[in-house]
């Protein structure tokens, strides 16, 4: 059982992911200060899956990003597009009535469970 | 710092040249975020176990399933691109001069002439390497496709899940300095294309009962012909033995070089290398004066030679280039 919760669990998480990543993005951030972030929220993200993530997203023109060679460190900022904040929003909302349609299967499957 | 480095090679060398310098330096700053500022070996082993499997992330950067055999797909394919590419620039040079020529002589014939030399040449050629790309890109998706069914956890060469130890395994040359497989095999694939030429030309070759080049003349430059493959092909599988650029192959590689430009401009040299029978067929068939036709022949084979001999040239620089550009 171990492993096909754990695949089971991925799944359910992946598809959290971007918005996760997405709801970080207002201010620029990089990726280790992103990893960070969401590990203070428990949200635990790979980094082999973080990097290409940022990637793709930058291609679909959701963020942008810029290098910063101020520092002695050369790093790379991400930070959501205006239409990529339209995205987000659209996206949030879309997660809330998910979440509020599971809820309530959930609750009526513990409602005839009882019965 | 070494390590750093190989995994970071490891990852990018598989990814497409684009993004290869952009993807280097993020995940090096990133790397080096994670570690402490006084980090020892074992940090770096740590740090790098979390990011995993490099083919892993490599593969997560493209879209394509494979990592591996898709770069070497696009090689594949630039090369032939750029294979065909040469050989149109020549053609173009060819048709330039001769209609500056048939322009200055007054020789229309001779426009005719080239126009269906190269109609046919350009079909010949083009034929050769639709039929190279297709059945080079066939091999590679089956490989791909025989590739695949690999766990996801797996390391592809131990079929053990990863562990940083596997670096000192691995490839250390910077992606630029390494001579791919590819370029052996296209390298490989030309000498014995342009042995069957040359032989199909001893022997005869000929609209009707002429042939193009006079037999004698070919007979004694076989011998020169064979030892030349012979050492291109010795060439090659020194390439793949060594498999990065360094002082020696370069110079190897310049050698050769200057041995098949030697032979090439001796070849170009031959006054008698076309055969009579076939310049009077030429005259005759184009309406062309001998005078010209005499000349003709000879300023394509010297723009086609030049054109060899310049590539050649570029190829010998490139080569050293290579070999100065440091190991990792």
């Amino acid at each position: 059982m171990g492993d096909l919760l754990h695949s089971l669990t991925t799944e359910l998480r992946r598809g959290s992911l971007t918005l996760a990543v997405l709801s970080q993005l207002k201010t620029p951030q990089y990726g280790y200060s992103l990893v960070q972030r969401l590990d203070e929220y428990g949200m635990k993200i790979d980094q082999s899956t973080l990097y290409p993530l940022l990637r793709r997203l930058e291609k679909q023109e959701v963020v942008t990003s810029s290098w910063d060679t101020s520092e002695n460190r050369p790093r790379k900022y991400y930070v959501l597009s205006e239409y990529g904040e339209e995205i987000f929003q659209e996206l949030k909302s879309q997660w809330e009535r998910t979440t509020e349609d599971l809820n309530s299967l959930l609750k009526g499957e513990k409602n005839n469970e009882d019965d | 710092m070494k390590m750093i480095d190989k995994y970071i090679h490891e990852v990018t060398y598989r990814l497409s040249p684009k993004i290869q310098d952009d993807v280097a330096l993020e995940l090096k700053s990133s790397i080096e975020d994670m570690l402490p500022d006084d980090y020892t070996e074992e940090d770096v082993k740590e740090v790098l176990a979390e990011f995993g499997d490099p083919s892993k992330l490599a593969r997560q950067y493209r879209e394509r399933p494979s990592s591996l055999f898709g770069q070497q797909v696009y090689d594949f394919f630039i090369s032939s691109l750029k294979a065909g590419g040469f050989i149109f620039i020549v053609m173009a040079l060819v048709i330039a001069v001769t209609g500056v020529m048939a322009a200055y002589t007054g020789e229309g014939g001779l426009f005719t002439l080239v126009t269906t030399i190269s109609g046919d040449l350009i079909g010949a050629v083009l034929n050769i390497v639709a039929h190279v790309f297709f059945w080079g890109m066939l091999v590679f998706v089956f490989l791909e496709r025989i590739g695949v069914n690999r766990d996801d956890n797996s390391s592809a060469l131990t079929g053990k899940p990863w562990k940083p130890e596997d670096l000192s395994h691995s490839i250390t040359t910077p992606w630029k300095k390494s001579i791919s497989k590819t370029s052996i095999y296209l390298s490989f694939f030309w000498t014995v294309v342009l042995m069957i030429m040359f032989f199909s030309a001893a022997n005869g070759i000929g609209p009707g009962e002429t042939s193009v080049f006079n037999d004698n003349v070919m007979r004694s430059l076989t011998p020169f012909v064979i030892l030349i493959a012979a050492a291109n092909i010795g060439v090659n599988v020194y390439k793949w033995l060594v498999g990065h650029w360094n002082r020696i192959v370069a110079i190897v590689n310049a050698s050769f070089h200057l041995i098949f430009a030697v032979f090439l401009i001796f070849l170009a040299s031959r006054d008698s290398l076309f055969d009579p029978a076939f310049m009077a067929y030429l005259s005759e068939r184009f309406d062309v004066s001998t005078g010209s036709i005499e000349v003709y022949p000879f300023v394509i084979l010297w723009i086609i030679v030049l054109s060899i001999i310049s590539s050649d040239v570029y190829d010998t620089i490139v080569g050293f280039k290579k070999a100065r550009i440091k190991h990792t």
